[in-house]
């Protein structure tokens, strides 16, 4: 089994389609190191090129620097929400697609009042989850 | 083409399944009993001779071929009447399909009664001519003799059938293994279960199904939660509500992380994986142990009466109590440690004691705040009780941003640890 993925810049996860960074990737972003790692093996299974993100700021950097297909976002993390992850991502002009992943006890409702359309519950069925992903990232399928 | 090419040192029966031990004695078990209707001990292991004993003793068909169906009004009133619990079982029980492989297999999920609910499979065994029971089929030992369902259901813990250690013939070509699903009250809901032609690719889901089963118990807690939270909301007047909402949804991080790896497990026995995936489940049940755990603990901060005293493991609660304080810390930019001590036991209501250190936690976040450390430790008194001490600390450290508080614990109990 892969070593937990340390804190920090990491792209612990590359699949075959490792070649099409541009378009073909996804960022996780969670606070929790070992849903990080085992959602980058599963996808990286799936044929996608993983990169995480441990915290929103992480992720904000991260997204200002380099191109994702789709970003999965946590909603509860220390620092800033996912809310507030995908409000300054919007407000800086980006529209790269993002899932939102929440334990939240009405997940449409956190997400209606957030605004953002494409949302999981925790825990997550991982074909519904790679279906999301699929149907979200047009460009990798 | 299912299955595989047999070992050189293998038997095979007529249907090409490879003869173990088990199989052939109990096999000379059943031709005895169907000539003489006697039960041989010697032949059958013991959980399997108890089960046949019940068989016996309850009037079930050696001879039967297939298992007994509800009507159909029934079996829709029964599946609609169970759609939660089949929703909670099913990732489980796709999981045992994909580990399954190639190989032919069925897992199913039953009722409390032996009645099965759901089956995964492959097309032949889900709806051939030699299929498994479908959804409505009687599993109970007193209907269809001992078997991967009703057998588990009788003896209340994890049974293994081969081939003719079921009762009745037409569950012969089988392995099954079973496992009972408890409720978070502890009652029996149903069987989880995975049929198989080899033996031997069944014994390699073992593992899983236990894992299965207890992840099915996971996800009945958390529906627990959900109503816990919704009755909470709804009775209203708590100002802690937010608090509790915020913290079910950090302990349910570690049942999703356990699904996760339930999932990946199931892959990597799929890939003959079975180093890599025996550690996933070990991973598993621990993010399932823990998960269980500390939802007692949620309950325990959630409830409104007082508890019952009882003797308490006052690390062990400090300790899930940080666990599941760990995000909110977290967003509060605070350390927190456990100065460890010598272990000790108190007599104390847990559901007074969890809300009193909940509280002294969180005075401590914002006192320590932004950088800070909250640090707790256990005091053993002279009068014979136990207190935790809470202590926050601020930078820069200043005798002014150092605060402490004292959560008293009960008498120390003299019952052994």
């Amino acid at each position: 089994m892969d070593a937990p993925t340390p804190e920090g810049d990491s792209d612990a996860h590359t699949g075959p389609l490792a070649g099409h960074e541009d378009t073909c990737r996804v960022l996780i972003v969670d606070d929790e190191p070992d849903l990080r790692r085992l959602l980058g093996e599963v996808l990286a299974d799936q044929g996608w090129s993983v990169a995480e993100a441990h915290h929103g700021e992480h992720a904000l950097d991260r997204l200002q620097a380099e191109r994702f297909a789709v970003v999965l976002l946590d909603h509860r993390m220390p620092g800033l929400s996912g809310g507030e992850v995908y409000s300054r991502l919007r407000a800086a002009g980006d529209a790269t697609p993002v899932i939102l992943m929440t334990a939240a006890r009405n997940v449409h409702e956190l997400a209606h009042s957030l605004g953002i359309p494409h949302f999981i519950a925790k825990p997550f069925d991982l074909e519904e989850l790679v279906t999301m992903i699929k149907a979200t990232s047009s460009a990798c399928t | 083409m299912y299955g595989r090419a047999p070992l050189a040192h293998e038997r095979l029966d007529w249907n090409g399944v490879p003869v173990t031990l088990e199989s052939k004695r109990a096999s000379h078990a059943h031709r005895r009993y169907l000539s003489t209707g006697a039960l041989r001990p010697e032949l059958l292991r013991e959980p399997v001779f108890r089960a046949w004993e019940r068989c016996h003793a309850q009037g079930a068909s050696a001879r039967q071929a297939r298992a007994e169906h509800l009507a159909d009004a029934e079996i829709e009133r029964l599946l609609t009447q169970q759609r939660g619990f089949m929703v909670a079982a099913r990732p489980y029980l796709q999981a045992l399909a994909q580990a399954a492989a190639a190989e032919r297999h069925a897992a199913m999920l039953s009722d409390s009664r032996g009645v099965v609910l759901d089956v995964v499979g492959d097309p032949p065994s889900v709806s051939g001519p030699e299929r498994v029971p479908g959804p409505g089929s009687l599993l109970s030992e007193a209907v269809s003799g001992a078997n991967g369902i009703g057998t588990p259901l009788a003896e209340g813990g994890y049974v293994e059938l081969v081939g003719a250690e079921h009762f009745i013939e037409g569950f012969h070509l089988f392995t099954c293994q079973g496992v009972p699903i408890r409720t978070p009250d502890g009652a029996i809901a149903g069987v989880i279960s995975v049929s198989m032609r080899r033996t031997e690719a069944a014994r390699r889901l073992h593992e899983l199904l236990v894992c299965a089963a207890h992840g099915i118990e996971a996800e009945l807690i958390r529906e627990r939660l959900d109503e816990d939270v919704r009755r909470l909301i709804c009775a209203g007047g708590r100002d802690d509500e937010a608090l509790l909402e915020n913290l079910r949804q950090d302990l349910v991080q570690a049942q999703a992380t356990a699904r996760l790896e339930v999932a990946l497990a199931a892959r990597d026995l799929a890939r003959d994986r079975l180093v890599y995936a025996a550690r996933l489940l070990a991973l598993a049940q621990r993010s399932i142990a823990v998960f269980a755990r500390q939802s007692a603990l949620w309950r325990d901060l959630a409830a409104t009466d007082p508890g019952p005293l009882r003797v308490v493991d006052l690390a062990g609660l400090l300790s899930d109590l940080v666990a599941l304080l760990r995000t909110e810390a977290a967003t509060s930019g605070v350390t927190v440690e456990i100065v460890e001590d010598a272990p000790l036991q108190v007599v104390a209501d847990p559901l007074r004691l969890s809300r009193a250190l909940l509280r002294a936690f969180l005075c401590a976040f914002q006192a320590g705040g932004g950088g800070g450390t909250a640090r707790a430790s256990t005091q053993r008194r002279a009068d014979g009780h136990a207190a935790v001490l809470v202590h926050a600390s601020a930078p820069p450290l200043r005798e002014a941003d150092t605060l402490s508080w004292i959560v008293p614990a009960g008498p120390v109990s003299q019952e052994p640890g």
